[in-house]
């Protein structure tokens, strides 16, 4: 039920819109190396590019949170299996000794 | 545990002494005029011991039934004719034994009371005597050889005559005897009470065995029986006992070694998450 649960959540971004991002930060690069220079004065196109390439930097910088945050969701998902395996463990060793113990005494 | 086995052990003696405890049953009561004298007899299923009979005054007397019971009704009324001299009978229960309280339709009777076999049965044989018998109320015992004597014929003549004389208590039929013969009865219960003054001078208050010989011997063999019964009931319920808590030690020991494979099986859990939790940590570091 909690393993189910645990699955539903939705952690980082989805598929879909990493997808959207790595687009994106392709079109800001694209733009960058083909940006006019006939219209705009040089300070504006300066300004500009330097933008989107912080844009892409970011879009970059997010992508390798998700991953990080997605390997972190996964080693606490882990975690909390190994911490159930292990209550159990404990409940099946003190039942164990109960046992060994109601034993001894017959 | 050991107070439940105590507990089933004492339920089970409890049940075995019932057998033992068994008390005899009192099935038919009849009355009957003979020649001589009028005869009560209590028949019984079982063997019976019984006390000897008592004369409670006047045209009452009473028997102690000893460890007996009985589905009769409590008190049985006869309609008193020329035949039918005993009025009522009524019972009494006081702790096991059964007291018959026996109301005659004269006042003055000498008794004479012996057990008979096959079927079980007491018998009582009331003498009617003129005048108050001073020492007719002393009791006759079977056991002396001369009455003996004088008993067995009555008991065959209570079968043989069974359809002239004897009268079952519900039937109130009228009588088949000549008038003469209560008159030939006084005389004859005259002749045998003087008879009877000589024998029954030595009161007897020991209590009669209700039952001969054979019976008695019968009696033994159902008592060697009911203890080897006993015995055999407890050995069984000792086994059963024995194969309980062996089963209950073998199911313990099955709980437990389900339990030890459920914890080998958690240590090799435990192990593959431990190697998938350093591959993440790797991957972590890695990212």
């Amino acid at each position: 039920m909690t393993d189910k649960v645990l699955e539903e959540i939705t952690v980082g971004l989805s598929d879909a819109e990493k997808d959207d991002l790595e687009e994106m930060i392709k079109a800001f690069r694209k733009k960058q190396s083909a940006a006019p220079e006939t219209l705009a004065s040089e300070d504006v196109q300066q300004q500009i590019s330097s933008i989107s390439e912080n844009l892409a930097h970011y879009g970059d910088i997010l992508l390798k949170f998700d991953s990080k945050l997605k390997l972190l969701y996964g080693i606490l998902r882990l975690s909390d299996q190994k911490n159930r395996v292990m209550n159990h463990r404990i409940d099946a060793v003190i039942e164990l000794l109960k046992g060994q113990k109601i034993l001894t005494e017959k | 545990m050991k107070l439940r086995i105590m507990l089933i052990a004492a339920v089970v003696f409890t049940l075995s002494q019932l057998g033992w405890a068994q008390a005899a049953n009192l099935r038919d009561v009849r009355t009957g005029k003979h020649e001589k004298f009028i005869r009560v007899v209590f028949e019984f299923q079982d063997d019976v011991l019984f006390e000897s009979p008592e004369i409670k005054g006047k045209g009452k007397f009473s028997v102690v039934l000893l460890d007996s019971s009985t589905t009769l009704p409590r008190l049985t009324l006869f309609k008193t004719g020329p035949v039918q001299l005993v009025h009522s009978i009524e019972f009494v229960r006081q702790n096991s034994n059964l007291i018959a309280n026996v109301r005659l339709s004269f006042p003055y009777f000498i008794l004479k009371a012996y057990p008979l076999s096959d079927p079980n049965r007491v018998v009582v044989d009331v003498y009617q005597v003129s005048s108050s018998p001073e020492k007719s109320e002393q009791k006759e015992s079977l056991h002396e050889k001369p009455l003996s004597e004088t008993l067995a014929a009555p008991e065959k003549k209570e079968s043989e005559n069974a359809p002239q004389k004897i009268l079952e208590k519900a039937a109130g039929s009228p009588s088949i005897t000549p008038s003469g013969v209560e008159k030939s009865g006084l005389k004859e219960t005259q002749a045998l009470e003087n008879t009877f003054s000589n024998k029954v001078s030595n009161q007897i208050h020991e209590k009669h065995v209700g039952s001969p010989s054979s019976a008695n011997g019968n009696a033994m063999t159902q008592i060697y029986l009911l203890a080897v019964l006993n015995v055999l009931t407890a050995v069984i319920i000792v086994l059963m006992i024995f194969t309980l808590l062996k089963k209950r030690h073998t199911i313990d020991f099955e709980h437990l070694f389900e339990i030890m494979e459920f914890i080998k099986t958690s240590d090799e859990n435990i192990e593959t998450i431990d190697a998938q939790l350093k591959n993440a940590f790797k991957e972590y570091d890695e990212s």
